[in-house]
């Protein structure tokens, strides 16, 4: 995809996360998982956590990112024989 | 070589990301201040953004606000006219149905003299009318005086040859027997001053804001709704105000009746009660009776 196609994306989801509409912020993070390495998403996560004071208690989308990161990560090489072989 | 030399090279990498953002997450832990500090500034403009469109008085953002709750309002208005509209037909159907009854009841209409207001309040003392039709014109005293088809005022009190003074039931000191619909009961007004009266009903009796109060000794009578409740449990009574549907400034021309007001006997009030009651049963039951015959019977059947 896009590098700015990606960006927009990445725009899009950190918004959608901000107005409390988590269902699009989520589905935002999945979609660009599956185009860019999903590190990405753990910046995003640790400031949405900032902005709503998170790090006071429990930095939930952090965690929450953090573990999506490791099975993401994880499951990327068997996703990307798995495209090879179809291809 | 190079593919398992790659596949180290990823998973060192992973690794190497793994650790970096644990040992990030501990320090955020640590020091919350700081990253909250950080977020903020990153996503202020995010933030600004978002105040400047729900909260700006520019031109644009209001402009969008207000269209969203331009729709949101002709919705609303929408659904009043609608709710407005079956309530009309509602009322149509039931005076229409009303008509009806009387005809069948054989209950004639009462013929009125039409006669202007000449004088009120403050030109006159409160709760007091002078008209401009006297003796001359038929009318006599203790003819009961309308405003409209139904809602009764008063009653002349005086009567010369060219002109009438009408007492109207809000005038301190007047009294009359009124049945009280929705609650159905039977309670004294008082005239109260000031274009108000009251009703006085025990405590318990759950008297309610819009509920009609009917003049069971004029036929037809209903004198207005109840608009305000006066309730305190440390009395033994509640009081139930009511005003004009009309405000007395307002009344241009009134109807007075022919015949004077008959002595009311308890008889004759419990008739009328009675047949307030029966009417506001009849308008359900010839509802659903009417509905039935309409859809599932014919004419070779009748």
């Amino acid at each position: 995809m896009n590098r700015l196609l990606l960006f927009i994306l990445y725009i899009v989801g950190l918004v959608c996360v901000m107005q409390g509409w988590l269902f699009f912020g989520a589905v935002a993070a999945v979609v660009f998982s599956f185009f860019a390495p999903s590190v990405w998403l753990l910046p995003a996560a640790f400031l949405i956590d900032g902005y709503f004071g998170m790090w006071y208690s429990v930095p939930f989308f952090s965690i929450v990112t953090f573990f999506w990161f490791v099975v993401i990560e994880f499951l990327r090489p068997y996703v990307s024989v798995w495209q090879n072989e179809t291809v | 070589m190079k593919v398992r030399s790659q596949r180290k090279s990823k998973r060192t990498t992973y690794l190497k990301t793994l650790i970096i953002t644990l040992v990030l997450l501990l320090i955020a832990l640590i020091t919350p201040v700081v990253v909250t500090t950080i977020s903020r500034v990153v996503l202020y403009p995010f933030y600004a953004t978002q105040t400047w469109f729900r909260e700006s008085t520019g031109s644009l953002p209001t402009l969008l606000r207000e269209k969203k709750e331009l729709l949101e309002e002709i919705e609303k208005l929408e659904s009043q006219l609608a709710l407005a509209a079956s309530t009309g037909l509602t009322q149509q159907r039931l005076y229409e149905e009303n008509l009806w009854l009387r005809e069948l009841l054989s209950a004639d209409t009462q013929e009125r003299i039409v006669a202007a207001v000449t004088a009120r309040p403050n030109q006159l003392p409160y709760d007091f009318l002078q008209i401009d039709q006297g003796s001359s014109a038929g009318i006599v005293t203790g003819a009961p005086v309308y405003v409209g088809v139904d809602t009764a005022i008063g009653v002349v009190a005086h009567v010369a040859e060219n002109f009438a003074f009408v007492e109207l039931f809000t005038t301190p000191g007047f009294e009359a027997t009124v049945f009280v619909g929705g609650t159905n009961i039977t309670a004294t007004l008082e005239g109260y001053g000031g274009g108000v009266a009251r009703v006085r009903v025990p405590q318990g009796i759950p008297l309610t804001v819009g509920s009609l109060v009917h003049v069971p000794s004029m036929q037809p009578g209903v004198f207005g709704r109840i608009a305000y409740i006066e309730n305190r449990p440390t009395q033994p009574e509640q009081y139930g105000y009511i005003t004009l549907s009309k405000p007395i400034a307002s009344i241009n021309y009134v109807a007075v009746g022919k015949q004077p007001l008959a002595p009311a006997t308890e008889t004759l009030v419990r008739d009328e009660i009675n047949s307030i009651l029966e009417q506001s049963l009849v308008v359900e039951g010839m509802q659903s009776q009417l509905a039935t015959t309409t859809a599932s019977t014919t004419e070779e059947e009748i």
